[in-house]
């Protein structure tokens, strides 16, 4: 008898006490200023976040970035913000990806609760980007928060086989003496730019 | 850890080279309380917090109940989605699976991300028998991996190793600065030497947070993005999971996911949390399925519940015993209060003196996330040890002894007034020795003039039918 035949035997001679599945509506949490609460959280976690009224705004906040981290390689999925110097399209092994200083990208959602952003490899060909980067700068626009994760799972959804991440904060740790470190393994930094 | 396969386990014995060294106790203990202190303003932070954790629950308690349901939902989407779905019956069979892939892939180096499961199988030392470097990435696991120890806390793996003593470490094995114990150098010097592992690696292993019956999908959490590198370097990524760590929906994910983190380090949500569904292109994605005594526990109406456990590791974090004598004493992979409940189930005469390692007071239960309800467990295999004739004779002895003196309650007031006396002549050695356990690092109460009982009848006495039936000795 296989392994699987085995467990499902014995979990089907067994029959346990069972209660409904609980819905998944509130009330949960809400925040009056999404944006504030959002930006606190990013902070909290590690990050910094700016709002921006305008695109002025967004270009010259990334111009001023770009002059302090003086990235060699960059990965840009927003030309129009910053000049990328790798098409991840044209790339074929992650493993080329190793010497990114830089990653630009806009998240499709974030969340207030958590400082968390969303992103999905539908936008992103190579996902070890978000990772093996040593700094991100993401774009959210105000309008795509969301108070808290539930309402973030009913908005976002994988279709078929897809990868998707909610990334709060740049890589840390608190393993040596739960003193924390931002960079353990992933990017060092996040700048979010919040656009109202 | 000291405990052999043919003598049991000694919590007491183990938990007793810990706390000799008495300030490093007293920081271990210092280190676990702060982190459940952050978990307290992050569960304080959220007016839902108990109705999270109510529906957390009933959503497990729910899978545990028609798990087979849920596995199957699982299995079909997963594969459906490109990846290949073993099963495994035991830690034995695990391995041996993981070591195929490895092998088919005639692959030699492997990196593993934070998973219980594959410690609780043992199988970085089985594949290391094979010839096949494993490097455990997380940074608290590959110190302790340097050591050659095994975490001492399922989330905190390093949490009782001080700062110089992972300098020392990494001065022998990464070259840093002789004397060097600044976290942020050794943390960079660590992403510098695990950088070039993830780079090399052919094979990627990872654990599962939470698995998705409905979209054949699963979720990792980690803060550091060793996960994430492991699993988007190498083309071959395995994923191992406990049978138990289903749940059915994707919206499912809402209540755990705000659960775990503020549970087990007081973050509003880990850094990652890397939702998997099939291979990447071009890649290969195997999901191992793994019973080892699940199903026997599932079984059981009073650990049931233990089931339901996220390895948050809230209840180590505000475990009074736990956080003075340190996850090494429990002598087995997962420690404190869900260890004491879990090992037990595996191996009752091994891990007889676990359920003892406990006070009773309940705080696991109060903390755990999805309401496991810890202490009575832990009681309830006390019962069972007793049944079994697990006990050391002290305890069996000194139990039976006041079990038979409290079925005589003339005898144990009088009992009572001797002792009283009694022990304000009695020679210390009498009274602190080798056999009375609740005489060693403490002082017994000074005895009190008076007995309860004899303090009651010099009270005014107003109720009269609440007197009567609680005044006590009616015979």
């Amino acid at each position: 008898m296989s392994s699987r035949q085995a467990i499902f035997d014995r979990l089907r001679g067994r029959e346990v006490e069972d209660v409904t599945l609980p819905s998944h509506d509130g009330p949960w949490i809400t925040f009056a200023d999404r944006g504030a609460q959002f930006q606190q959280m990013v902070q909290f976690v590690g990050g910094t976040c700016h709002r921006c009224q305008n695109e002025q705004e967004v270009a010259s906040f990334v111009t001023q970035r770009m002059q302090a981290i003086q990235p060699k390689q960059i990965v840009s999925l927003l030309p129009h913000l910053a000049t990328p110097t790798l098409d991840l399209a044209k790339i074929e092994d992650a493993h080329e990806l190793e010497a990114v200083d830089l990653v630009v990208a806009e998240a499709e959602l974030g969340v207030a609760e958590n400082g968390a952003l969303w992103f999905t490899d539908a936008q992103i060909k190579h996902r070890t980007v978000l990772f093996i980067t040593q700094h991100l700068l993401i774009i959210v626009k105000t309008k795509n928060l969301v108070d808290h994760m539930h309402a973030a799972y009913q908005q976002v959804a994988v279709h078929g086989a897809q990868f998707g991440l909610f990334l709060s904060g740049p890589s840390k740790t608190a393993d040596i003496e739960q003193s924390l470190v931002l960079g353990a393994h992933g990017s060092r930094t996040l700048e979010v730019l919040l656009i109202d | 850890m000291s405990a052999t396969s043919t003598a049991p386990h000694q919590h007491p014995r183990d938990a007793e080279v810990f706390t000799a060294n008495e300030s490093r106790m007293h920081w271990h203990d210092q280190s676990l309380w702060f982190v459940r202190s952050k978990r307290d303003r992050m569960a304080k932070s959220l007016p839902e917090w108990e109705e999270l954790r109510r529906r957390a629950a009933q959503v497990k308690q729910h899978t545990v109940a028609n798990l087979p349901k849920y596995l199957e939902a699982f299995e079909q989407a997963a594969t459906k989605l490109g990846a290949t779905v073993h099963w495994a019956a035991d830690a034995a069979e695990h391995n041996r699976i993981v070591l195929e892939i490895v092998q088919r892939h005639q692959a030699k180096r492997v990196v593993k991300s934070k998973s219980m499961l594959t410690e609780e199988c043992h199988l970085n030392p089985f594949l290391e028998q094979h010839g096949i470097r494993v490097i455990d990435t997380d940074l608290g696991e590959r110190i302790v991996q340097l050591r050659n120890e095994p975490p001492s806390h399922i989330v905190l793996p390093a949490i009782h190793i001080k700062k110089e003593e992972v300098g020392e470490l990494f001065h022998q094995h990464l070259g840093t600065e002789r004397g060097a114990s600044d976290p942020q150098y050794l943390t960079e010097a660590a992403r510098g030497h695990l950088r070039e592992e993830f780079l090399e690696a052919e094979i990627g292993i990872t654990g599962v947070n939470f698995a998705i019956a409905e979209t054949g999908g699963f979720v990792v959490c980690t803060n550091e993005g060793n996960a994430d590198l492991g699993a988007s370097l190498p083309k071959v990524h395995i994923a191992c999971m406990g049978i138990e760590k289903i749940i059915p929906r994707w919206q499912d994910l809402g209540f755990f996911i705000r659960l775990l983190a503020r549970s087990a380090t007081g973050q509003p949500i880990t850094t990652y949390t890397s939702h998997f569904h099939g291979p990447r292109p071009g890649g290969e994605l195997h999901i191992v399925l793994v019973d080892n005594g699940r199903t026997l526990i599932r079984d059981s109406d009073m650990m049931r519940p233990a089931l339901n456990c996220i390895r948050c590791g809230a209840c180590m974090n505000t475990c009074p015993v736990y956080r003075r004598s340190g996850g090494h004493s429990y002598g087995s992979v997962v420690p404190g209060p869900i260890g004491s409940v879990l090992n037990p189930a595996a191996d009752a005469s091994q891990h007889r003196t676990l359920p003892y390692a406990c006070s009773l007071c309940g705080s696991c239960t109060d903390v755990c996330p999805v309401k496991i309800p810890l202490h009575h467990q832990l009681l309830a295999w006390r019962k069972e040890i007793a049944g079994k004739k697990l006990l050391s004779p002290t305890k069996s002895i000194s139990m039976y002894a006041a079990s038979w003196l409290f079925q005589r309650p003339r005898l144990f007031g009088w009992v009572g007034k001797v002792a009283r006396v009694a022990l304000r002549y009695t020679p210390r050695f009498m009274i602190y020795h080798r056999l009375n356990d609740w005489g060693k690092a403490r002082e017994i109460p000074a005895p009190p003039n008076q007995s309860f009982r004899e303090w009651w009848k010099t009270q005014p006495q107003t109720d009269a039918t609440d007197s009567k039936t609680s005044a006590g000795d009616q015979r």
